[in-house]
C-alpha cells in the first residue's frame, strides 16, 4: 500500500501540489432480506479503488479510479492536479489547512465477529425465524426482515507524512411487521427499535430478534385499535429510539459549519445556528448538553482518524443549554469568520480539526459529515418509570418514523412508531396518529428531565444524505429518555 | 471506465466461461463521472471518477445470489464468480424467482454525447464562473 501511495504523492509533489493525499479503500457490503417465509434477496458487493486529492494554489482537485495500478495512480494524480488548476479561476476563498501532526498508525473496529465470516445460512435461518415468530401473532399478516453489513478497509497517506490503515465494520439488522384489519382495510406497521451499530455480528445476537418479533407484532396489532390522538399542547416523554432522529436533524445538521456559513444548502438547508450565536445562544434548557464524539466504541461514525487524516476526538456542541461549538474539518478551522466568532464569544482558538471529514467511497470527495452526537444523560438518578410516574398527563413516544424540517432547521415535526397516553403518572393505553411539532430552541428549552446513564442508548443511521453528488454517511446518536413540557401534538390522520 | 463493445464482450464472456451455475447473469456497468460544485460564489468540491462494476448473479434452480467486483482481471473475475455461486448454493429457495429470458434481440442505442464527453475540468470551471460572475454582477451569491 505504501508503495502505491507514494506513486500518487510523488506525482502530486512533482506536479506542483502544495498538499496531496490518497485513500485506497475496499468496501464490502452484504444485504440479505426476507419476507414472510422466503428469502427475497442476497447480495454481496465489493468495491475497491482509490481517490487522490491535491491542493494546488489553494484549490482542491480530486480524481479517482477502480484500477489500482501504479500507472493509473500516477495518471489519476495528474488528473487531480488538472482539476485543481482548472478550478482555480472559480476559487474565491483559497483553501488553507490547519496543521496536523504526521501519523503512522493502524486502527481497528471494536467488532468481535466479522459478519462477513458468518455463514449465510445462519443469517437466512435467523431472518426466517424472526418472520415466523412475528407471524405467529394473531392479526400480523406480513413481516419483512433484513440484515445489512458494511466493512470499510481504508488506507490513507498524505504529503504531511501520515500513513493510516483503518478497518470499520457496521451491522444493521431490522424487521417490520404489518398488521391488517380486513373489515376496515386499515393497516399498521411496527418497525423494530433496532439501530445499526459499529459492531460485528455479535450485535445481531445481542438484539435477540426472535424474542423481540412477537412483541413488535402485538404492538402492530394493538395500533389498529388504538384511538386517534387529540391534538394540542402536551407533555412528551421521548424514548432514545425516537429522540435520536430529532437530535440528528435539529442539532446535528445545524452545527455543521459548512451549513452555518452557507456553503451547504441542499438536503434541508443551511442553519439557524449562525456564528453570532456562538457562546451565547440558549439552544436548550440548562439540562441539555450535547457532545460530539467520534471515539465512542460501537458508534457508526467512530474511527481513529477522519478522511483528512486528523485524529478523532470528542467535544461539546451545547453546554448547559448554550451553543458552544460547531463540527469542523481541517480546512474550516482557519476560516476567519469561525475564529472571529470564537474570539467574540470569549472562546479560545481550537487550533485543530474536530475530524468530521468523511467520504463514503474511494470515488467520493471527503467533506464535512456529522460525528456521533449525543445528548448527555441526566446527572441525577432518574429511571424511565420515575419519569413517567412524575408526569401527570402526557404522551410517551417510542421509535422513529417520518419527519419534516425547514430550510434552516428551526421548525420541525416528528412522528414515531408507538405512542402511549400518560395519565396520573401511569401508561394508560396506546394512542395513534401522533406527531409533535415545534421550533428547535423552544423544544429543547422545554426539556425539564433526562433519565440517567442506565437508560442511555444509541440510535443512528447508515443513510444520512448530503453533498453534490450525494453521499451517504453513518453516525450514531445516543440519548436517555427525556421529557419536554407542553409541545404541540398533531393528529396525522385528521383531514384539514 | 468507458469500455468498447469488444472490451465489454470480453469481460462478459470471461465471466460466463468461468461460471458453472445453472444460470448466470452478468451486469456490466460503469463510466466516467465528473463534477464541479460551487457555493457562495466559489468552487467547493469536485471529482473525476472512473468506475466499473461487474455484477454476477448465479442461480441454482430457485436459489440465487449476486456478487460484484470492480476489477476485471481474470483472478478477480474468478473470485466474484466463486463468491456469487457460493452464496447462491446456500441461499434458500425463492418461490418467486423467474428464470432468465434466454437470448434476446435488443434495439441499438446511442447514448454517447460528445458535448458531455467534452465537459473537461476547464469547461466545467468556466461554466461555474459564468454563473458566479452573473451573480456577482447583481450583488448576489450563487
Amino acid at each position: 500500500m505504501n508503495d502505491l501511495a507514494e506513486v500518487a504523492l510523488n506525482a502530486a509533489r512533482s506536479g506542483g501540489a502544495d498538499y496531496a493525499d490518497i485513500r485506497i479503500s475496499r468496501h464490502r457490503d452484504q444485504r440479505i432480506s426476507a419476507r414472510e417465509e422466503r428469502v427475497q434477496s442476497v447480495s454481496d458487493t465489493e468495491s475497491y479503488g482509490f481517490g487522490v486529492r491535491v491542493l494546488a494554489d489553494g484549490t482542491w482537485g480530486f480524481a479517482a479510479s477502480h484500477e489500482v495500478t501504479p500507472d493509473t495512480i500516477a495518471a489519476v494524480a495528474d488528473r487531480a492536479l488538472a482539476v485543481a488548476r482548472a478550478n482555480r479561476a472559480a476559487q474565491r476563498r483559497p483553501v488553507e489547512l490547519v496543521h496536523v501532526d504526521a501519523c503512522r498508525d493502524t486502527w481497528r473496529t471494536s467488532a468481535e465477529t466479522d459478519p462477513f465470516e458468518v455463514p449465510l445460512g445462519e443469517k437466512t435461518d435467523l431472518l426466517l425465524a424472526v418472520n415466523a415468530a412475528a407471524l405467529a401473532v394473531d392479526g400480523a399478516q406480513f413481516c419483512t426482515s433484513s440484515m445489512h453489513f458494511q466493512k470499510e478497509e481504508k488506507y490513507f497517506a498524505s504529503t504531511d507524512g501520515s500513513a493510516i490503515d483503518q478497518t470499520v465494520i457496521r451491522t444493521a439488522p431490522t424487521f417490520t411487521v404489518t398488521a391488517t384489519d380486513p373489515a376496515t382495510g386499515k393497516f399498521e406497521n411496527r418497525t423494530a427499535d433496532i439501530h445499526p451499530r459499529g459492531l460485528g455480528y455479535e450485535f445481531v445476537e445481542q438484539c435477540d430478534l426472535v424474542a423481540l418479533a412477537p412483541r413488535m407484532a402485538e404492538q402492530a396489532v394493538e395500533k389498529l385499535a388504538a384511538p386517534s390522538v387529540e391534538p394540542g399542547p402536551c407533555d412528551l416523554i421521548l424514548h432514545p429510539t425516537n429522540l435520536w432522529l430529532t437530535m440528528h436533524e435539529s442539532l446535528g445538521h445545524p452545527t455543521e459549519l459548512d451549513r452555518v456559513v452557507g456553503l451547504e444548502a441542499n438536503f434541508a438547508g443551511t442553519s439557524f445556528l449562525t456564528l453570532d450565536k456562538l457562546g451565547s445562544f440558549r439552544y436548550g434548557s440548562p439540562l441539555v448538553n450535547f457532545k460530539a464524539d467520534r471515539t465512542l466504541p460501537g458508534g457508526l461514525a467512530t474511527c481513529g482518524y477522519d478522511d483528512d487524516g486528523c485524529p478523532t476526538t470528542e467535544w461539546h456542541l451545547v453546554k448547559d443549554g448554550v451553543l458552544v461549538d460547531y463540527q469542523t474539518i481541517r480546512e474550516q478551522v482557519l476560516w476567519p469568520e469561525y475564529r472571529e466568532a470564537r474570539a467574540a464569544a470569549g472562546l479560545p482558538e481550537v487550533g485543530h480539526s474536530y475530524a468530521c471529514s468523511y467520504a463514503d467511497s474511494w470515488g467520493s470527495f471527503p467533506f464535512q459529515r456529522q460525528a456521533n452526537i449525543h445528548l448527555e444523560p441526566g446527572a441525577e438518578p432518574l429511571s424511565l418509570d420515575d419519569l413517567i410516574a412524575g408526569t401527570d398527563r402526557g404522551i410517551y413516544i417510542v421509535g422513529n418514523a417520518s419527519f419534516s424540517i425547514d430550510q434552516q432547521r428551526r421548525n420541525f415535526q416528528f412522528s414515531g412508531q408507538v405512542f402511549y397516553k400518560i395519565e396520573g403518572g401511569k401508561l394508560a393505553g396506546m394512542l395513534n396518529d401522533v406527531a409533535y411539532q415545534a421550533q428547535t430552541p423552544a423544544f429543547w428549552n422545554a426539556c425539564d428531565a433526562i433519565c440517567d446513564q442506565r437508560f442511555w442508548e444509541l440510535g443512528g443511521t447508515l443513510y444520512c444524505g448530503k453533498g453534490q453528488p450525494g453521499q451517504a454517511a453513518k453516525m450514531s446518536h445516543g440519548a436517555a429518555p427525556a421529557r419536554f413540557r407542553q409541545i404541540h401534538v398533531l393528529n396525522t390522520r385528521r383531514e384539514v | 471506465m468507458i469500455l468498447s463493445d469488444a472490451q465489454a464482450r470480453q469481460t462478459i464472456d470471461t465471466v460466463l466461461a468461468l461460471a458453472s451455475a445453472d444460470q448466470v447473469r452478468v451486469n456490466l456497468g460503469g463510466g466516467r463521472r465528473a463534477n464541479t460544485r460551487f457555493a457562495l460564489n466559489s468552487v467547493t468540491t469536485c471529482g473525476d471518477t472512473a468506475d466499473l462494476t461487474v455484477a454476477v448473479t448465479a442461480c441454482y434452480g430457485r436459489r440465487h445470489a449476486t456478487a460484484t467486483t470492480r476489477q476485471t482481471d481474470r483472478e478477480s473475475l474468478q473470485a466474484v464468480v466463486e463468491r456469487a455461486e457460493a452464496l447462491a448454493r446456500v441461499a434458500p429457495e425463492d418461490s418467486e424467482h423467474m428464470p432468465e429470458l434466454g437470448p434476446q434481440d435488443y434495439l441499438d442505442t446511442d447514448p454517447w454525447r460528445e458535448s458531455t464527453a467534452a465537459a473537461t475540468p476547464t469547461r466545467r470551471a468556466e461554466a461555474a464562473l459564468e454563473a458566479v460572475q452573473a451573480a456577482e454582477a447583481h450583488d448576489l451569491t450563487s
